[in-house]
C-alpha cells in the first residue's frame, strides 16, 4: 500500500483523493476513521490523523463534531481541476522529455495519441 | 509500611509460598514415610536394650539444610519475577522475611509433631527416647520448647540461605565464596546462642555455660531480627542481572 | 492514563565500557515510540533503568514526573518485558506465569490475556522451560500488553516469532493501543515492519542519543544523491554524509539533512538523483562504525 518515497500522511491523503476522484467515495459520504484506517493498515494513528488533517485543510473533507468526516460536496471539481491543471508538467512535459532522450519522434508520439483517440471515439 | 507496601508484600509471599510450597509438602511428606520405615525396621530388628535413642532427632538436619536450600533460592529465583511485576525489591524483602517465618513455622509443627507421636510409641513399650545432641528440651512431650527451638533455628538457616544466595546473585560466585564462612556468620551465631547444632556441641565440648533459656530464645531472635533487616537492606541495592544472551 | 519520562545526563559505566553515555531525553505520554539501536547500543539498559530493574547512578530518570527506584506507586504501573526471560521461573507453566501477573498488576486484562493466549495458540499447561524461542516472546507480549501498564515496554520482543505471529502482535498492539492509549516503547532492530507503528523514533548508538524525531520526518531527512561522481561531490560538499558508493564514474552518496528547494533544482539542473532513504538504511548509515 504505502512506500518510502513521501511521507505516508502524504500517501494517505493521496489514496482518498483517488476514491473521490474515481467515485468510490462520493460527496457527503462519510470517510473511515482515523483509528480505523490506523487499524486497518498497519499505521501509527497520529500518522493517519496528520493525513486527514491535510485533507481537512485543504477543504477536500469536513469535519462533524462526534460524528466523523466526510467528503465535501465541492472535493471533486477541486480535485478535479487541480489534477488537470498539473497534468501537462506533471504527465505530457516529462513524457516529452522522456521522448527526446530515447530518440522517438514527437510525430510518432503524436500519430500514437491520434490512434489511441480514434480507438476511443469509435 | 504504607498500605501499599503491605498489599504488595502480602501478595509477593502468597507468590513465593504458592512456588515453594509444592517442594515444601513433597519433602514434609518425604520424611514422615522415611522415619515412619527407619522407625519400623528399627522397631522390627532391634530387640529391647539400647533401642530407646530417638530416631527421630535425625530429621533436624533434613528440616534444616532443606529450608536453608530453599532459602538460597528465594532472591536468584524470585527477585527478577517480583522485579519484572513490578514489585519493590523493599515489599519483596517484607515478604522473603515473612517466607523466613512461615517456613521455619512449618518445620517447628513437623518436628514437634514428630517428637510427639515417637514419644508415645516410645512409652507404649516402656522406652524413653534420649537424645544425642544438645537441645533447649529433655524430652519429646515438651512441645512448648521444642517450638521456639527448631522454629528459630530453621529460620536462622533459612534466613542465612537467603544471605547467601543473595551474596551470589549480586556479586557472581567468587566473592561470595570467599566470604562464605562471614556470611554464615548470623546462622552460626544464633545456633551457638541457642546451644544446637553444631555451634552448640562446639560449646559444649569447651564446657561453656548455657544461657537460660527465656535469655537464649530472646538474644537468638534479636540476632535473627537482625539478619533479616540487614537482608532488606542488602536486596534493596540489588541491580536485576542482564539478560543472558 | 499515559506516563511521560524525562531523562538527564544519563550515564551507565559498566566495567571497561559506557553503556549509556550523558543522554538526555523527554518522552511525552501517550505515543508509540520506536528504540532503534543495535546489538549493545544501550537500549535495554536504558530501558532496564526506566523500569527500575537497575537503579540510575548517575544523571536521572523521571517516569511522570517521579522516580522509578523503589517507588511502588510507579512500578506496578511500569512493564518492561526484556526478552521475557526475566518473568520465567523453573518448573512453572505459563497458567502460573499469568497468575503472577494477575496479582501484581493493577490494570491487568484477563479476558485480553486470553484472547492473546489463543491469537499466539499458547499452551497453558506447558512448562516455560519446554516453550520454543517463539513461545517465550509470545507469553512476553501476552504479559506485557495485557498488563495494560500506562508505561508500557517492549525489548526485542518478536524475536523467535514468525512471521504471520509478528504482523498479529503489530495489529493486537495497534488496537489495543487505540482502545487503550498509554506510552508505549518497543525496540526492535526490525525497523521496516515496524516503522509505520511508530510516532516517533528514538536512534541511539554506544549509549548515546543519534536522532530523535518524527518517523516520518525522519524518513525524509534521510537522501540518497546519485549521479557523476564529480557533481555528487560538489553538490554535497559541506553536508552530513552518512555513506558513500562508487560504481565507475557514479557515485552515491547518502546524506542526512533537510534539503531545500533550492538546492533540489540544483540537483536536477546537475542531473543528479535524488532519492528517500528507507528507515532502515537511514539507521544502518546512521549507527555505522565499529561497535561498542
Amino acid at each position: 500500500m504505502f512506500d518510502d518515497r513521501s511521507p505516508i500522511y502524504h500517501q494517505i491523503a493521496e489514496a482518498i483523493k483517488n476514491d473521490i476522484l474515481s467515485g468510490e467515495l462520493g460527496a457527503d459520504e462519510q470517510v473511515m476513521s482515523t483509528n480505523q484506517y490506523a487499524a486497518y493498515y498497519r499505521i501509527n494513528p497520529a500518522t493517519a490523523a496528520k493525513g486527514f488533517q491535510q485533507l481537512v485543510d485543504e477543504g477536500v473533507l469536513y469535519k462533524r463534531r462526534g460524528i466523523g468526516m466526510f467528503v465535501s460536496s465541492e472535493a471533486r471539481d477541486m480535485l478535479l481541476s487541480q489534477r488537470r491543471e498539473r497534468f501537462f508538467a506533471d504527465v505530457v512535459e516529462p513524457m516529452v522529455a522522456e521522448a527526446r532522450v530515447i530518440g522517438i519522434p514527437l510525430d510518432d508520439v503524436v500519430a500514437r495519441i491520434q490512434t489511441l483517440k480514434g480507438r476511443e471515439s469509435a | 509500611m504504607s498500605s501499599l507496601t503491605y498489599r504488595r508484600a502480602r501478595a509477593s509471599f502468597l507468590d513465593l509460598s504458592y512456588g515453594l510450597s509444592k517442594a515444601l509438602v513433597l519433602f514434609v511428606a518425604i520424611v514422615a514415610v522415611i522415619f515412619l520405615v527407619i522407625g519400623l525396621i528399627v522397631a522390627l530388628f532391634q530387640d529391647g536394650g539400647d533401642g530407646s535413642e530417638s530416631i527421630w532427632e535425625n530429621s533436624q538436619y533434613a528440616t534444616r539444610y532443606f529450608p536453608l536450600s530453599m532459602g538460597i533460592m528465594i532472591t536468584a529465583a524470585y527477585l527478577p519475577v517480583a522485579v519484572a511485576s513490578g514489585v519493590t525489591r523493599r515489599s519483596f524483602g517484607w515478604a522473603g522475611s515473612a517466607i523466613v517465618v512461615a517456613m521455619a513455622g512449618v518445620m517447628a509443627v513437623l518436628e514437634a509433631g514428630g517428637y510427639l507421636v515417637e514419644y508415645g510409641l516410645y512409652r507404649a513399650v516402656d522406652e524413653t527416647p534420649t537424645f544425642t545432641t544438645p537441645h533447649l528440651f529433655d524430652h519429646g512431650y515438651q512441645f512448648w520448647l521444642i517450638v521456639p527451638e527448631v522454629w528459630i533455628v530453621v529460620a536462622a538457616n533459612v534466613a542465612g540461605g537467603w544471605l547467601i544466595g543473595s551474596a551470589y546473585y549480586r556479586y557472581g560466585w567468587l566473592g561470595p565464596t570467599l566470604a562464605l564462612p562471614l556470611l554464615l556468620l548470623p546462622l552460626l551465631a544464633v545456633e551457638a546462642i541457642m546451644s544446637v547444632g553444631w555451634a552448640g556441641a562446639a560449646m559444649d565440648d569447651l564446657g561453656v555455660e548455657r544461657l537460660p533459656v527465656g535469655l537464649a530464645i530472646a538474644a537468638a531472635i534479636a540476632v535473627l531480627a537482625l539478619t533479616l533487616a540487614g537482608i532488606q537492606r542488602f536486596i534493596r541495592t540489588i541491580d536485576l542481572r542482564p539478560q543472558k544472551a | 492514563m499515559t506516563f511521560g519520562i524525562d531523562i538527564q545526563n544519563l550515564t551507565v559505566r559498566y566495567p571497561g565500557v559506557t553503556a549509556i553515555d550523558d543522554l538526555t531525553l523527554k518522552l511525552e505520554g501517550g505515543k508509540i515510540y520506536g528504540l532503534l539501536g543495535r546489538n549493545g547500543s544501550g537500549k535495554t539498559t536504558l530501558l532496564s533503568l526506566i523500569a527500575a530493574y537497575r537503579k540510575v547512578t548517575e544523571g536521572t530518570i523521571l517516569v511522570d514526573g517521579r522516580t522509578p527506584w523503589e517507588n511502588e506507586e510507579l512500578t506496578q504501573e511500569i512493564g518492561l518485558i526484556r526478552e521475557s526471560s526475566d518473568l520465567v521461573i523453573e518448573g512453572e507453566n505459563v497458567k502460573g506465569i499469568l497468575r503472577r501477573s494477575r496479582r501484581f498488576r493493577p490494570r491487568w486484562d484477563d479476558e485480553f490475556a486470553q484472547r492473546l493466549i489463543d491469537l499466539f495458540e499458547l499452551p497453558l499447561n506447558r512448562g516455560v522451560t519446554k516453550l520454543s524461542r517463539g513461545q517465550r516472546s509470545a507469553l512476553g507480549i501476552t504479559v506485557g500488553l495485557a498488563s495494560r501498564a500506562p508505561l508500557t515496554m517492549l525489548d526485542e520482543s518478536y524475536l523467535g516469532l514468525d512471521a504471520p505471529s509478528r504482523y498479529a502482535f503489530y495489529d493486537v498492539l495497534l488496537a489495543d493501543y487505540i482502545e487503550n492509549p498509554r506510552t508505549i516503547i518497543l525496540s526492535t532492530h526490525l525497523i521496516e515492519e515496524v516503522s509505520r507503528l511508530f510516532e516517533q523514533v528514538i536512534i541511539i548508538d554506544r549509549g548515546r542519543l543519534v536522532a530523535y524525531d518524527d518517523t516520518e520526518s525522519l524518513r525524509m531527512r534521510g537522501a540518497a544523491v546519485v549521479g557523476p561522481a564529480a557533481a555528487v561531490d560538489d553538490f554535497t560538499t559541506g553536508m552530513t554524509v552518512l555513506g558513500e558508493k562508487r560504481l565507475g564514474g557514479t557515485k552515491s552518496v547518502t546524506v542526512y539533512g533537510d534539503i531545500d528547494p533550492d538546492a533540489r533544482s540544483v540537483a536536477a539542473d546537475w542531473g543528479l538523483e535524488l532519492s528517500p532513504v528507507a528507515l532502515q538504511d537511514l539507521f544502518v548509515h546512521l549507527t555505522k562504525g565499529d561497535p561498542a
